[in-house]
């Protein structure tokens, strides 16, 4: 378990990001369309809107590269920054809020991730408590269902999913840009990780994509919360497999198995090679992470 | 008929484009309804008003002319900058101001159907009403299909969607610690209220459900600020619902017998209000809104 926790540690980077070095890390820009970009660096990947209306930007990576990645804006576009939404709550993504709330955005985020920031939070991954965010670090506005930003004449829809990765979980759809942000529902090459500490649920994820489904068509740009950068055939596909291992898992668990039974059962098996890459974590260990997850609401 | 229009007319004061009225004499009369609340009472709807460490948020701006002197009734409380409107629904006697204030990089947030209906031509025979697209810099830039929650000054303010009642798109506002609600027009305090029952849009049914959901959440400490009229309590809000029950109940009754509109104003539905409630709103016009809550309504 030990071991375990040690592999996870490093997989998902979680903890210990204050003195992570990120000295090295490149902000690397992709455009999707006049309007639209993408930035990755460390962490989840980053969604920019600019136009006329100023510039909004979808999740923050960790506090550090901040700099690099407002250089990053900086050569897209010198319009204020105006809104800053959150997908959930983890490090990798809301890292830089701090610093770009003295930019002057407005953070919005679904009312679990306020809730989530705002208290002591366990992270199940390391182990250990989080404290919870300075204020000037949170949401100010916070939604319960769905909110539309009209905004650099699009209309951007921001929307809550079910309980998959967290329980904070939103989406952002772009209608006229064609390009919608996942948040960590979807990692574009792995098993999506099962944050089951903050409300995530294995069962979740097929319903929190189908929701993503209905809004695209083939030709929409896929922002994964970690990834390349995806498309509907990809998503379709990954939303298949999600809902099999789930029911698969669930099956074994309802049968009364051990954790250990459900390892050997290898649910997951006709799936790893596509979709455990990019990852240290072996396919037995998100097993277990499912099996972990199923148990927990079992208790609930 | 066209009598009762010119009266409409009139008393909807500010709706007639075309000969707009004059805001000279308009005094700014602001008062205090909790520590860091206002209600500033002009001409329009009442404009509430928070102020504290995290800037000024407003509830309706009223009409166009008055930005000003609302600016100076602001800054006489406050030298804090206003950073946010929210708007309870679409009229101009309550967005009237949003193209200044959108101008002065105010963030501006109303529900999906005040967007939708500040974006096409809206034309109200029974409020004289003909209202063109506004500018853009007048537009919501952020709408929500159910509800948002400013964490700011101290306190949670909720904008929710009440149901339809005096339009499709009424908010109330509630100030979770400091017991404040504002209830945009659906709440009229001890007068007839406007139903904007043309184009698929209030009915005096949904005035009575959104009352009977507004009040189990008040108490008896509940300042209530209505969308006219003066701040109010508990106990005013269950006289209104008493006097739009009775009203309902008699003019359904009398509009399945087949009543034409003339055979139900002159049977005086609201006899024992008129004295008091009548004041300010004249019963026949609101007596037709009501009726046109049981009947659809045809354009003369």
């Amino acid at each position: 378990m030990k071991k375990l926790l040690a592999v996870l540690l490093a997989a998902l980077s979680f903890g210990a990001w204050a003195q992570r070095n990120f000295d090295a890390t490149v902000i690397k820009t992709t455009k999707l369309t006049d309007s639209l970009y993408m930035l990755e660096g460390e962490g989840g990947n980053i969604g920019v809107s600019v136009g006329e209306d100023g510039i909004m930007v979808i999740d923050d990576q960790f506090a550090p590269l901040t700099p690099k990645i407002l250089t990053a804006i900086r050569a897209i576009s010198d319009k204020p920054l105006k809104f800053l939404l959150n997908t959930h709550v983890h490090g990798d993504h809301i890292g830089g809020n701090e610093n770009m709330a003295k930019e002057g955005v407005v953070i919005i985020a679904h009312n679990n991730v306020r809730k989530r920031m705002s208290a002591l939070q366990f992270n199940e991954y390391i182990k250990r408590n989080v404290a919870p965010y300075p204020k000037s670090s949170l949401p100010v506005i916070t939604f319960a269902d769905t909110v539309t930003f009209h905004f650099n004449g699009d209309d951007v829809t921001v929307f809550h999913t079910p309980p998959s990765h967290t329980d904070g979980d939103s989406m952002v759809h772009f209608a006229k840009g064609n390009v919608l942000h996942m948040g960590d529902v979807y990692a574009s090459t792995r098993y999506p990780n099962i944050d089951t500490e903050s409300g995530g649920s294995l069962m979740g994820f097929a319903p929190a994509v189908d929701l993503a489904l209905k809004r695209i068509d083939d030709a929409t740009q896929v922002i994964a919360g970690h990834g390349p950068l995806s498309n509907k055939k990809e998503l379709k596909e990954f939303r298949d497999v999600m809902d099999t291992i789930a029911k698969r898992a669930d099956k074994l668990f309802k049968a009364g198995k051990s954790k250990q039974q459900m390892v050997e059962a290898k649910p997951t098996r006709d799936f790893d090679a596509k979709w455990n890459r990019n990852t240290p974590r072996t396919p037995d260990q998100y097993v277990e992470s499912m099996y972990y997850d199923l148990a927990r609401h079992q208790l609930k | 008929m066209k009598r009762l229009l010119v009266i409409v007319g009139v008393f909807i004061s500010g709706y007639a484009a075309a000969q707009a009225p004059n805001f000279d004499a308009v005094q700014i009369k602001s008062i205090k309804v909790a520590q860091n609340i206002y209600v500033l009472e002009g001409q329009g709807g009442n404009i509430g008003v928070s102020v504290g460490e995290d800037g000024v948020l407003l509830i309706d701006d009223q009409f166009a002319p008055l930005t000003a002197k609302h600016q100076e009734a602001i800054k006489a409380i406050t030298d804090k900058p206003v950073r946010f409107l929210i708007n309870t629904h679409y009229h101009r006697d309550h967005v009237g101001g949003n193209e200044n204030w959108g101008k002065a990089g105010v963030m501006i947030v109303a529900h999906d159907n005040v967007y939708k209906r500040m974006t096409t031509t809206q034309v109200v025979h029974l409020l004289n009403a003909n209202i063109p697209p506004y500018p853009k810099a007048a537009l919501p830039v952020m709408t929500y299909n159910d509800r948002v929650t400013y964490h700011i000054n101290g306190d949670e303010l909720t904008a929710y969607k009440v149901p339809r009642s005096h339009t499709d798109g009424d908010s109330m506002v509630r100030f979770r610690n400091a017991n404040v609600v504002h209830t945009g027009d659906v709440f009229a305090s001890g007068r007839y209220p406007v139903i904007d029952v043309e184009n698929n849009n209030g009915s005096v049914m949904g005035v009575l459900k959104a009352i009977d959901e507004l009040i189990p959440t008040l108490d008896d400490f509940t300042k209530v600020i209505p969308g006219h009229g003066p701040v109010s309590t508990k106990k005013d809000v269950i006289a209104y619902r008493k006097m739009i029950h009775t009203v309902a109940t008699r003019v359904e009754k009398l509009a399945k017998q087949g009543k034409t509109l003339e055979q139900v104003v002159a049977a005086k539905p609201l006899r024992e209000y008129d004295e008091e409630w009548g004041k300010f709103r004249k019963t026949d016009s609101f007596v037709e809104m009501v009726y046109y809550g049981f009947v659809p309504y045809k354009p003369k």
